[in-house]
């Protein structure tokens, strides 16, 4: 039944997030400037995490390079006109306090959707800390479609959700009054049927549906905000916060397991954390070695490991992928790579590969999971993130100016298609219908169809950070 | 300079890559079945012969290995075996730059290993294989692991013929059928093979009536190849594509071949297949049919619905013909049995199985169907069909279907090799599914009984049942004919065990069941050897196979 699913798609529209798992992400107010700083002095690696603090009248970045484990502070400042970031009277002595991304306080302002030229003054007072907001969870939402949160939906015994004619509800203009209020909350769009062997084959178009968000699922999402050392949980029809659970600090990414038990979020202070998703606190923190800092996160189909990269240069040490036994918190291995700086980390449908992605340094290699020796590796124009097909067979992988469709077999890029700006999260439909990609500095979304390989892309009023599938009624 | 030095890069490292041997994901199969990694004989045995697919792999033009002690590398390729630190040297025996034959060593780890190639020095990726100690996969005639069984009917102890559709094995013969992954042997698999039957428990069953075995372990030519006698039980249904199966250990269940059964040998029939004369000898069929298809949803979904469509199919083909001939759809088992057809891909979004021996001819695409519902013109799209009309009861969608019970002409344009069509086609009020709500977790260790009214007694009822396992993109479907007045059929559960079981995660399986009946009558048009239309119905339902 799946296949008449009728996916509603939240897109999250708030600051940038540079990849699923969301890393550091500069605030939107400050973009530009950290953005141009970086890469003047990093070449262009802008990996960087960050703590604003208002120092003597003027906003400072107190940042964190961790790649080479820098810390310092740096004015902000416009770098077109050369101002200093001034900081607004209430905050003037005292550390930004924490944030600031509430469902009830959503708008298009609370989100960082200012007009330019209050965005390039950096005078505004920081509404919220979007900082390494990780990209929402796409697997806790596969899981609520399958009921895995609770009984064997196969057994009957807990109604799955979602199941409806095929065709999407994209957006949050519903759930979100405050920001339909400001005209940047969202958009809808139905998406046209499929060919499907349990799917109707109607003629002509479908009636005009607005899908609903089936609350009685309570759908969720996960987010990291990376300064305030918390993982807030989210009603995925809502948009609510639904708990805030304090962590470890710089969290980054946060995947939950496919049975729904646990979120697991990676530290750039060098720990892993374990969430009890149905108490909402932290059962368990996995220390790593000083020289391994947890970025990437990939959980196995099975909930039995979990893939974790270490954000470091190759060598002894250093870039890795480490292999969690989800079971024990441990890190039981370690498979060493030969490329500074692997971000993130995808596995493959049947969980015999792991494409490990390296924005900085422009590849992707694909890693045998049963010996650790690399299978394969493309060359890419800062590739951000990757998803599959539910057979393995395509693989999508976002990079600086499109989604390439790559023949899994041989590896060969089948098409490129062409997105938004910066495509970011990449998230397949659970029909297979469409690969739904957020331009995370576009400010649209696109929607890949997998059959013609077209892209529709959409405009939005703000920064998409992430994708939800949620269950519909 | 720093865009330059990257693009050089990616030449030479484009180019090094090209140069390297690839084994392609899942690629790596049982030499006879070809089964999918993740289906249930989807294993490789220990002292089995195997196939790796890919490219680079070895020699063009192909090589292959014909005297013993068989060598370890040859033509330049060599095949590594690993787990952990434990390495062993898998035989090639044939290998060209697509394809490498070899045989899996005896004393393989049991578990995951790695299989690498290596061919002139260059070495391919790792690909994960789970080895097993026994995984049976018959040899075919068509060499897909599909059809005919390479089986020879004793007829004497020098006159062995092939089984085919010309020469059909007599009930109470001796039979001979080859196939690989029967086990391991002691000593070493580079030698002529030992004779003498394998510890390895095994069964076979022609037509779904068990066989007594009387040999079975190597074949004393070949490396790897084993050989099962049997023979025919004497109640096995006769036809020319009576269904056959071997399982190992009482466990692992083979691909399922298919050998031709009749009273006195020779050429085989079946009363019940209107198509099985045009597949064996050759020829056009073309199919017509008004489909009306019922799917009930009741898995993974908030509240129970139907969705209906109704639609035209029309489909023309050449079959080849030849004594070992095989068309999936056409090459049906005998009314009363089962047959499996296993392989890579999602079958049930795809609609695709394996096929050979046919190529599809032009009858034309555009189809006029007038009846009691008024009149519509359609074109055929994917599959050979298009969409008369659809209803789902939900979101007030309008109910569109059009295919109620009368008479309908249907009319087809002709095409390059096929002409026109005016056919006549009665749309019967369909069947009942009786325990079709019921039916929902099926344990495959368990006969699945299936009941329904509404039938006549001369019809065929078609049971298909299908799970597409996503995450290792292999389906396996099943497929039995059963009298329709019978009003029941029982699936066994060696027929079952052969489908992998539904996932827990219901997005990662596409599971189903489906019971069809038809009403076909004959049809003619210029260049057809074999026409027919029909009124189809199609009643289905999720469900989750344990």
């Amino acid at each position: 039944m799946k296949k008449t699913i009728k996916i509603a798609i939240t897109f999250l529209m708030a600051a940038n997030a540079f990849g699923q798992g969301g890393y550091t992400d500069p605030d939107p107010l400050h973009l530009k400037c950290m953005i141009d700083w970086i890469n003047q002095t990093r070449d262009g690696i802008y990996h960087v995490g960050m703590e604003k603090q208002c120092i003597g009248g003027t906003w400072h970045q107190l940042t964190y390079i961790y790649t080479f484990g820098n810390k310092g502070q740096i004015p902000l400042m416009d770098v077109d006109t050369g101002m200093m970031c001034s900081c607004p009277a209430s905050q003037s002595a005292a550390p930004l306090a924490a944030p600031l991304f509430a469902a009830a306080t959503l708008s298009g302002d609370s989100l960082g959707l200012k007009p330019r030229q209050q965005e390039d003054n950096c005078d505004s007072p920081i509404p919220y800390d979007n900082s390494a907001s990780d990209a929402v969870d796409f697997e806790e939402l596969l899981n609520l479609l399958a009921g895995s949160t609770g009984p064997d939906p196969l057994l009957g015994e807990s109604a799955r959700p979602s199941i409806a004619p095929m065709g999407a509800h994209l957006g949050t203009a519903a759930k979100r009054p405050k920001a339909a209020a400001s005209g940047s909350g969202g958009f809808s769009l139905t998406l046209p049927y499929r060919v499907l062997p349990a799917a109707p084959l109607l003629l002509g178009s479908p009636p005009a549906v607005q899908a609903q968000c089936l609350a009685s699922a309570n759908p969720t999402y996960y987010e990291t905000a990376h300064i305030d050392a918390v993982v807030r949980k989210f009603n995925a029809c809502t948009g609510a916060v639904i708990a805030t659970v304090n962590v470890n600090s710089l969290p980054l990414q946060v995947r939950v397991t496919p049975d729904g038990s646990q979120a697991i979020v990676t530290h750039f202070s060098s720990s892993i954390s374990f969430i009890d998703t149905a108490g909402n606190t932290v059962s368990g923190v996995l220390q790593t070695p000083l020289t391994f800092t947890p970025s990437g996160l990939a959980i196995s189909p099975d909930g039995s490991y979990a893939l974790v990269t270490n954000l470091e240069p190759a060598g002894a040490g250093g870039a890795a992928i480490g292999v969690v036994d989800i079971a024990s918190r441990t890190l039981t291995s370690m498979i060493p790579l030969d490329i500074d700086y692997p971000q993130s980390v995808f596995i493959n449908p049947d969980a015999t590969l792991a494409w490990v992605v390296y924005p900085f340094n422009g590849a992707v290699q694909v890693i045998d999971l049963l010996t650790g020796v690399v299978s394969r590796q493309l060359d890419f124009d800062e590739p951000i993130s990757v998803a599959f097909n539910a057979t393995g067979t395509v693989a999508y992988v976002a990079e600086g100016a499109g989604v390439d469709v790559i023949d899994t077999s041989t590896y060969a890029i089948a098409t490129k298609v062409e997105t938004g700006s910066v495509p970011a999260d990449l998230v397949v439909t659970p029909d297979g219908g469409y690969v739904v990609v957020n331009n995370s500095a576009g400010m649209s979304v696109s929607l890949i169809d997998t059959q013609t390989l077209v892209a529709t892309t959409l405009g939005v009023s703000g920064i998409p950070r992430g994708n939800v599938v949620v269950p519909v009624q | 300079m720093k865009s330059i030095f990257k693009i050089l890069l990616v030449v030479g490292f484009a180019c090094s890559l090209w140069a390297n041997p690839v084994i392609y994901p899942h690629s790596v199969v049982n030499a006879a079945s070809f089964q999918a990694p993740g289906l249930p004989s989807g294993s490789i045995a220990q002292g089995s012969v195997f196939t790796i697919f890919g490219a680079a792999l070895g020699p063009t033009p192909a090589a292959q290995q014909s005297s013993f002690p068989l060598q370890t590398t040859f033509s330049s390729v060599s095949i590594q075996v690993t787990q952990g630190t434990q390495s062993v040297s898998a035989i090639p025996l044939y290998v060209g730059a697509g394809q490498i034959n070899a045989l899996m060593p005896s004393n393989t780890p049991l578990g995951w290993v790695s299989v690498w190639v290596t061919f002139s020095n260059s070495k391919s990726n790792p690909s994960p294989v789970y080895i097993v100690h026994d995984s049976p996969g018959i040899f075919t005639f068509t060499g897909t692991g599909l059809g005919p069984a390479a089986v020879q009917n004793a007829v004497t102890a020098t006159n062995l013929p092939a089984n085919s559709n010309q020469a059909a094995a007599k009930p109470g013969q001796l039979e001979i059928l080859y196939l690989t992954g029967l086990g391991p042997i002691t000593g070493a698999d580079t030698g002529a093979p030992p004779v003498g039957n394998l510890p390895t428990p095994v069964e076979i069953w022609v037509g779904d009536v068990p066989a007594a075995v009387t040999y079975s372990g190597r074949s004393p030519c070949c490396s790897g190849l084993d050989q099962i006698n049997f023979t025919v039980p004497t109640n096995a249904p006769q036809g020319c594509w009576v269904p056959v199966w071997v399982r190992t250990s009482h466990a692992t269940i083979s691909n399922f071949s298919s050998m031709a059964i009749g009273a006195n040998g020779g050429p085989c029939s079946d009363a019940t297949n209107p198509y099985g004369a045009t597949v064996a000898n050759g020829g056009a069929i073309g199919l017509l049919a008004l489909t009306r298809l019922t799917v009930h949803e009741d898995l993974g979904v908030n509240a129970p619905l139907d969705v209906t469509n109704d639609f035209v199919n029309y489909t023309a083909t050449k079959q080849l013909g030849g004594p070992f001939a095989f068309a999936p759809w056409l090459s049906t088992p005998p009314r009363g049995t089962c047959t499996v057809y296993q392989g890579t891909g999602d079958y049930l979004s795809s609609g695709q199985v394996p096929s050979a021996g046919q190529a599809m001819l032009d009858g034309g695409s555009a189809v006029t169907v007038a009846g009691p519902t008024g009149q519509q013109s359609a074109t055929l799209g994917a599959g050979n069909s298009a969409a008369l009309g659809s209803y789902l009861p939900l979101y007030g969608f309008p109910n569109q279907l059009v295919l109620a019970p009368g008479t309908y002409k249907v009319t087809t344009n002709g095409g390059d090799d096929v002409g026109a069509i005016n056919a006549s086609i009665t749309v019967p009020a369909p069947f009942t599914w009786t325990n079709r709500d019921q039916t929902i977790m099926v344990d495959r260790t368990q006969p699945l009984v299936l009941n329904w009214t509404g039938t006549t007694a001369s019809q065929t009822v078609a049971i298909l049942g299908i799970d597409s396992d996503l995450p290792t993109n292999s389906s396996a479907l099943f497929l039995c004919y059963a009298a329709a007045g019978a009003g029941t059929f029982t699936v066994p559960p060696e027929i079952l065990g052969a489908i992998p079981a539904s996932r827990a995660h219901a997005l990662w399986s596409n599971s189903a069941i489906y019971l069809m009946t038809s009403t076909p009558s004959s049809v003619s048009a210029h260049g057809l050897t074999n026409g027919e239309a029909a009124a189809v119905y199609i009643g289905g339902k999720t469900v989750a196979f344990r």
